[in-house]
């Protein structure tokens, strides 16, 4: 076997016989074979290491290198199906990142670790609530209808990664991905796979790439138990929240104190603050409260608690060549934000793994992996949400002191408006909880039947059951109706299996010393299985009570089965030439339970090349290791199950702010065509992709540079488009168009200082990605991807995805302003495109800074372009809160440039928006489609965050070395600690949503808590 | 694999077909979804007899006249692909089966329906329209054609065996009728004499005959047509109280317009159209558009006396005796439309439970007919309200200019902008019309 200093095994080494064409390449184990007569001198080299001359006399058993330098080890990557190969001979991009990387904050979240870390990655957390999603978006957008989110892959084996949540905008949920699941602490390093020709082996599920864990084990321990434990303590609060302004307060229109009037107002449109005392709030037993009347400029911040979280885990572990096992156990406890535990996330992992060798040519491994996860989560959107409570509130009035909401002035009846709910009651009396369990693994047998042939079969199960529960309390108020509730309850439960099996073979025929062939041939088998159950009744008998038989309504109850399978049969040839010339080709066929049966089967090739070049050089000096590599590959992929069929449902009809469902009384049941058409002519989406790049090393490795390009083209798009209602189907699902993603990616790693006691590395990455909606069937000029009401999310032909449309202020022929009676603004007949979602490039990077047995991290993340709905920002107008509606210190101002139409003539408007007028209100409010049109709550999406901090000391040895204690590291550990905006936005985290975690998502923001910065510290001992 | 092994992508979950029992009540709870909800809640908006509250502002477009095309979108796909398309699944698979009774009840409500769109939008989709994938762009008829198409439709419901013997018979999944078919009868006549009325200001004369026979047969509704299986629930209630009244509570109140003109008449059915005040004066009203500069909350006003289980009304009985009415005093004889005047008065106290108290209003001709529909559709047929006055002007200057109107003289709404999901999917969507054009039958 071939080692390191370390004792960790060197991959493919290479071995050549002194004086003679003999050469072989040892194994992913550091194994090899070689025939060569007794006394001869091999020569065991490889890339990194010193090569070290050897006689067939000495023991060779063990041969150790040395490093050559840091950071130099030749890359070996996991690949398709959990294939090891040296990272040369691959045609395409991947990007590893080791543990280390993963767990220096303590994150809860490795997806989220990977944040700034990887080009071509866009990786999104989407509210600052405990195990909120985390949203991955790879080479841009290729799929319309289906999901953008890459396969997930457990040590060969696909995982779930469902997501349990609701993008209601009157109660919005998120429960977390389950990608999201893994204990970052049991992570060995994570893979990012992007293009087609690294992904194609994985079949239709690839086509959005795939991230590959690959988890630890005990193989590496020579026979050394030993044991990790790691514990890490951060502490939350608000990244963000929005500017406001401090000169006026309560009221609405100015129009009067009396009871119902400003005092009884939800927003900032009053007088300006003078400071004196002054009653506020209802008469109540004829007393009424009195404050003075000035800003309180941290009453929101004020209300937020500081969020803690604790990660702590502990790992057991041993082996050798011959057999390890792998014992973890990690807990998450978190508890956000919100003042009470309405937000926490509790989730428990344990971990099993083992292998073991056996009758000299069988290998079986096995891992067993339990995830519990029990959150609260506090509602977004609207309609009785905490957050709207807190952006609905003047300026001047105090969160905190409300908070016992029994008190006579601060409860449900007496609440200061009436217009907008207690915060603390809806986070004390409303609520839901989530329980989930999980247990996914995977049983693989490996066969070595010859030296150049290995059979491999891998099955994995994940199964999760899921049940979560809401309530809402009876609230009646004696005052306003607004927001009066009968109270209600639903119950759900969600259970979902992923069963998957692969055998394929793995041949490795030694042909000559200059030619290598490494092959695979596969099949594979996929069946995932998915069950809803919810049960909802509205309306309770006894208060406070909360169970579905406490209703004397109907219950409404739905439920549903989802089934879909795929078969694949897949191939690969990597042949190499001289360990410098690859070519690699692949191919794949799927069939597809989901697709009508004449379009069920659908084969997809690909073919890409390395060759380093570098090993065409004499001096290695300056390029000490250069590769160019190019590929072509092409994906298909399926729709989800049951859309090409029309049906019929039970007719539930709704206007967007109540239902009607049957039966009706008298128990008349009814049903309804299905607003979605069959189809049957449904054909698979198509992605190819091209890419081509480079990979160079400087200096002794001290510089390293990585670049590609590609183009991805999407065809034959799938989706569920809308097609005129008066066709009496409102969508179908169709192949109705095509998208491109044409990008590049470029990383670069810089060791500026390498000594015994300074290291100091560099890494940065740029990434760009240029996305079009390139055509639609003939019909469409455009689709709709979500949105709201007010403003659409479109895409268009020729345009980015994600287009947010909303209204324009109508202008004459001279560009001027068209104006209405009132003197505001005419918005134009047509609503425009006022930009894309998507942003213009990325930049992550970071540095690492160590000196003896100290070391310092940071990771920051820019991003460039594209915009957002937010709610906060219309919120902030709606309520008179944002700076900018002090404008002209709210007198009246006639809008500049603007025009009256009289007839077909445009003379000078002269209708000034009065001050302290609804007008002036309806001037910054886009819900009565005034003022200044859609944009002005469209945010720009522009940022930097400071991802990552952390210090470590690590405790020297010979403090330790008579203990039984192996290392100890301490480290002051901290992520998002800042975040920079442009001036045009000073509302919100760009990275905010509550629309799910794919494309939707791209629309905005309605209403999710606030993103937060967490500061802690982190303790990890080795035994 | 075997075969079936990729077979499995039928939907579990739904069914592939239902018999015409079944999307019936579907259908008619569809119309009477979208007309007893935000179509009975604009059509009173438009005729001044609700207003918005003060301290809210929900409907504050609909009295500005400041709307979108995304405004009532919703309406017109749940009419198009709900009940409009149910109406045709319910016939084809009706027509297959010789079931001619659900074939002309689905029949009638179909056109019932489209004339509504119709109304509104003064060109709809039509003969194109509900053909699935077959026309994935449907052209839009004019307003007149439609209702040629209409005449036609209703024309072949009846034309169908509707006798005893014609089995199956609907009963209680006929929600309107429970599956009278002279009831269907009269309801078809009634509609018609409706759609012959249109005509006045365009070609009062082409349907003269038609009328005049209708009048001789006089086989009309003689009570109400209303949808009435709502539950005191919140998913079962009824569409109006269930989102105007409950969950955006606070903001339809009473109209001064229609609450001055109850109280100078000292018209007792005031106590039934509308609820008193919670607090303050007991009948407080605002004008439209007057919640700007008013204060209170809608506890401080006279709100719609509709509750969760209110019907919803395709005709009431006093509606179809001021449509003879005017038919009689256009058509007919004076001395008959007096008398149908009267009774259709009665009927509207009767409705309240008032008819010991009801008044005797002069009768003046067309005018005061339509100024007592106008009345007496409160809560139940303020569409109607709606294109009465477009249609003949009444009730006469009494409507007032909302301050906060977007137009600067008396203009008012008369009709609805083409649905947004239409003019983005559908190319064959005609040019956006302002809302104050009126439609083809409507007085210029």
């Amino acid at each position: 076997t071939v080692k390191d200093e370390s004792g960790n095994v060197i991959p493919f080494a290479t071995v050549s016989e002194k004086g003679a064409k003999n050469a072989v390449s040892a194994d992913a184990d550091g194994n090899f074979t070689m025939h060569v007569k007794d006394g001869a001198t091999i020569t065991i080299s490889a890339a990194g290491f010193n090569s070290v001359d050897k006689s067939t006399l000495e023991n060779l058993k063990e041969i150790v290198l040395n490093k050559e330098g840091k950071e130099t080890i030749e890359e070996v990557v996991v690949t398709a199906v959990g294939v090891r190969r040296a990272e040369r001979s691959l045609g395409y991009a991947s990007t590893q990142v080791n543990a280390e990387e993963l767990t220096a904050t303590g994150n809860r979240s490795a997806l989220n670790a990977l944040q700034g870390k990887v080009p071509g990655v866009e990786i999104t957390s989407g509210s600052g609530a405990p195990g909120a999603s985390t949203r991955i978006i790879m080479r841009g957008f290729s799929s319309l209808g289906g999901s953008n989110q890459p396969l997930f892959v457990v040590d060969g084996v696909p995982v779930s990664n469902g997501q349990v949540g609701s993008t209601d905008l009157n109660g919005g949920l998120d429960f977390g991905n389950r990608g999201n699941d893994i204990n970052p602490n049991d992570i060995e390093s994570i893979n990012i796979l992007q293009g087609g020709s690294a992904t194609a082996l994985y079949g239709s599920r690839a086509a959005s790439g795939v991230v590959l864990i690959t988890t630890k084990n005990g193989s590496k321990s020579n026979g050394k138990a030993s044991v990790d434990i790691a514990s890490a303590t951060s502490f939350e609060t608000p990244l963000r929240l929005p500017f406001m302004q401090n000169e006026f307060g309560q009221g609405w229109y100015n129009r009067s104190t009396a009871e119902g009037g400003d005092l009884a107002e939800n927003g900032s449109w009053g007088p300006r603050f003078d400071g004196v005392n002054r009653p506020w709030g209802f008469v109540v037993d004829n007393q009424q409260l009195v404050k003075p009347f000035s800003a309180l400029k941290t009453n929101v911040r004020d209300f937020f608690e500081v969020g803690k979280t604790l990660n702590n885990s502990i790992a057991i572990k041993n082996g050798d060549e011959n057999k390890s096992y792998y014992v973890s156990y990690g807990n998450i406890l978190a508890d956000g934000i919100m003042p009470t535990d309405a937000d926490s996330y509790k989730r428990h992992n344990v971990a099993l793994r083992g292998n073991t060798k056996f009758l000299k040519i069988f290998n079986a491994s096995a891992s067993v992996n339990y995830v519990n996860k029990s959150s609260k989560f506090v509602l977004t959107g609207q309609d009785q949400s905490v957050l709207d409570g807190l952006w609905q509130a003047p300026r001047d009035i105090s969160f905190v002191d409300q908070k016992d909401y029994h008190n006579k002035f601060y409860n449900v009846d007496n609440y200061y408006t009436l217009y907008a709910q207690n915060p603390y009651y809806v986070l004390n009396e409303h609520g839901n909880r989530f329980e989930e369990n999980r247990v996914f693994g995977n049983l693989s047998l490996d066969a070595k039947v010859t030296p150049w042939l290995t059979a491999t079969f891998k099955a994995g199960n994940d199964v999760s059951g899921s049940t979560s529960k809401s309530w809402r309390a009876i609230t009646k108020s004696a005052r306003s109706a607004s927001n009066d509730d009968v109270g209600r309850v639903t119950e759900s439960s969600y259970s979902s299996s992923e069963f998957n099996t692969d055998f394929f073979l793995n041949i490795k025929p030694t042909i000559n010393h200059d030619l290598t062939l490494d092959a695979i041939v596969g099949h594979n088998f996929n069946q995932r299985d998915a069950r809803t159950h919810s049960s909802q009744v509205i309306g309770l008998d006894i208060p406070f009570f909360y169970s579905l038989s406490n209703s004397s309504a109907t219950p409404s109850t739905s439920a549903t089965l989802s089934k879909r399978r795929l078969v694949g049969v897949y191939g690969s040839a990597n042949l190499g030439f001289k360990n410098m010339l690859f070519l690699n080709i692949t191919g794949r066929n799927d069939w597809s339970s989901t697709l009508p049966a004449s379009n069920r089967s659908f084969f997809y090739p690909g073919a890409s090349l390395s060759f380093v070049f570098s090993e065409l050089l004499q001096n290695k000096d300056v390029l000490s290791f250069g590769k160019i590599r190019m590929g072509a590959a092409r994906t298909g992929k399926d729709a989800d199950p049951y859309q090409i069929f029309a049906v019929l449902n039970q007719t539930a009809l709704t206007d967007g702010y109540r239902g009607f469902n049957f039966p009706l009384a008298g128990g008349i049941n009814g049903f309804t065509v299905s607003n979605l058409i069959g189809n049957q002519a449904l054909q698979p989406e198509i992605s190819t992709d091209y890419e081509i790049g480079t990979d160079l090393k400087f200096l002794k490795n001290r510089i390293g540079l990585n670049f590609t390009a590609y183009n991805k083209i999407i065809t034959n798009l799938i989706w569920t488009s809308t097609i005129p209602s008066s066709t009496g189907f409102t969508a179908q699902t169709q192949n109705l168009g095509k998208i491109t993603n044409k990008g590049v990616e470029i990383a670069l790693n810089l060791v500026p200082v390498q000594t015994n006691d300074w290291n100091w590395e560099v890494f940065a990455n740029y990434s760009r990605n240029k996305n079009k909606l390139e055509e639609l069937v003939a019909g469409l000029d455009q689709i709709s991807l979500g949105g709201t009401g007010s403003i659409g999310f479109v895409a268009r032909p020729g345009y980015p995805l994600g287009l947010f449309e909303g209204t324009v202020v109508e202008t004459d022929p001279q560009g001027r302003v068209v104006v209405n009676a009132q003197g505001l603004p005419n918005m134009k007949a047509e609503k425009e495109v006022l930009g894309s979602s998507q942003n213009k490039f990325r930049i992550g990077g970071g540095t690492t800074l160590s000196y003896k047995n100290w070391s310092m991290r940071l990771v920051g993340d820019y991003r460039n372009g594209g915009l957002m709905y937010s709610r906060t920002a219309e919120m902030m107008y709606f309520t008179g809160n944002a700076i900018q509606t002090t404008f002209n210190d709210r007198q009246p101002f006639i809008v500049p440039n603007s025009v009256q139409k009289v007839g077909n003539a445009y003379v000078e408007n002269t209708t000034p928006i009065a001050g302290f007028d609804h007008n002036l209100n309806a001037y910054f409010n886009q819900t009565n489609n005034a003022g200044v049109g859609s944009s002005y709550v469209l945010m720009s999406k522009t940022f930097f965050k400071l991802r990552e901090f952390s210090l470590y000391y690590s405790f020297p040895k010979e403090w330790i070395s008579r203990s039984f204690i192996r290392s100890v590291d301490l480290g002051l550990i901290g992520t998002n600690l800042l975040l920079w905006t442009p001036t045009s936005n000073p509302f919100t985290d760009p990275e905010q949503t509550t629309f799910g975690n794919d494309m939707a998502a791209d629309y905005g923001d309605y209403g999710a808590a606030p993103t937060t910065r967490s500061i802690g510290f982190n303790l990890k001992l080795g035994f | 694999c075997k075969k079936g092994f990729f077979d499995i992508n039928v939907s579990p979950n739904n069914p592939a077909e239902a018999t015409p029992a079944l999307v019936l009540p579907s259908a008619v709870a569809g119309s009477a979804f979208v007309f007893g909800g935000y179509y009975q809640a604009v059509g009173a908006y438009w005729t001044q007899q609700y207003a918005q509250s003060a301290g809210a502002s929900q409907w504050a477009d609909w009295e500005s006249y400041n709307l979108t095309d995304n405004d009532f979108d919703r309406q017109f796909t749940t009419l198009y692909a709900g009940a409009l398309y149910d109406y045709k699944y319910v016939k084809d698979k009706a027509s297959a089966a010789s079931s001619w009774k659900f074939y002309a009840i689905a029949g009638l409500m179909q056109a019932y329906t489209f004339q509504v769109l119709a109304d509104l939008y003064d060109k709809i989709p039509f003969t194109e329209a509900l053909n699935g994938t077959g026309t994935l762009q449907p052209k839009y008829d004019d307003g007149q054609a439609v209702y040629d198409g209409l005449l036609a439709m209703i024309d072949d419901a009846l034309s169908k065996d509707l006798s005893s013997a014609s089995v199956p018979n609907p009963g209680t999944t006929d929600v309107i009728f429970g599956g009278d078919m002279g009831k269907w009868r009269q309801f078809a006549n009634t509609l018609k004499l409706k759609i012959y009325l249109r005509y006045v200001n365009v070609d009062a004369n082409k349907y003269s005959t038609q009328i005049k026979a209708l009048l001789a047969e006089n086989n009309f509704l003689t009570s109400d047509a209303a949808f009435t299986s709502f539950k005191a629930e919140q998913t079962g209630a009824n569409p109006f109280y269930n989102t105007f009244v409950d969950r955006l509570a606070g903001n339809v109140i009473a109209n001064t317009t229609l609450m001055s003109w109850l109280t100078e008449h000292s018209d007792p059915r005031r106590n039934g159209i509308y609820k008193a005040s919670e607090t303050g004066s007991t009948w407080a009203s605002l004008n439209s558009g007057q919640y700007l500069t008013a204060t209170g909350t809608i506890k401080s006003f006279a709100t719609p006396n509709i509750g969760s289980t209110y019907p919803v009304y395709f005709f009431t009985k006093e509606e179809v005796l001021f449509l003879i009415a005017e038919a009689e005093a256009r058509y007919g004889s004076a001395a008959n439309a007096k008398t149908a005047f009267d009774a259709g008065v009665k009927a509207s106290f009767d409705s309240y439970s008032l008819g010991g108290s009801a008044i005797v209003y002069p009768y003046n001709g067309v005018p005061s007919i339509i100024e007592q529909k106008w009345v007496a559709s409160t809560n139940k047929r303020s569409l109607e309200a709606f294109f009465d006055y477009n249609r003949t002007g009444y009730p006469a200057g009494i409507f007032t200019r909302p301050p906060t109107s977007i137009w600067s003289g008396n203009d008012r709404p008369k009709r609805f902008f083409f649905a947004a999901s239409e003019r983005k999917s559908n190319s064959n969507t005609p040019q956006r019309v302002d809302l104050n054009v009126p439609v083809w039958w409507a007085k210029q």
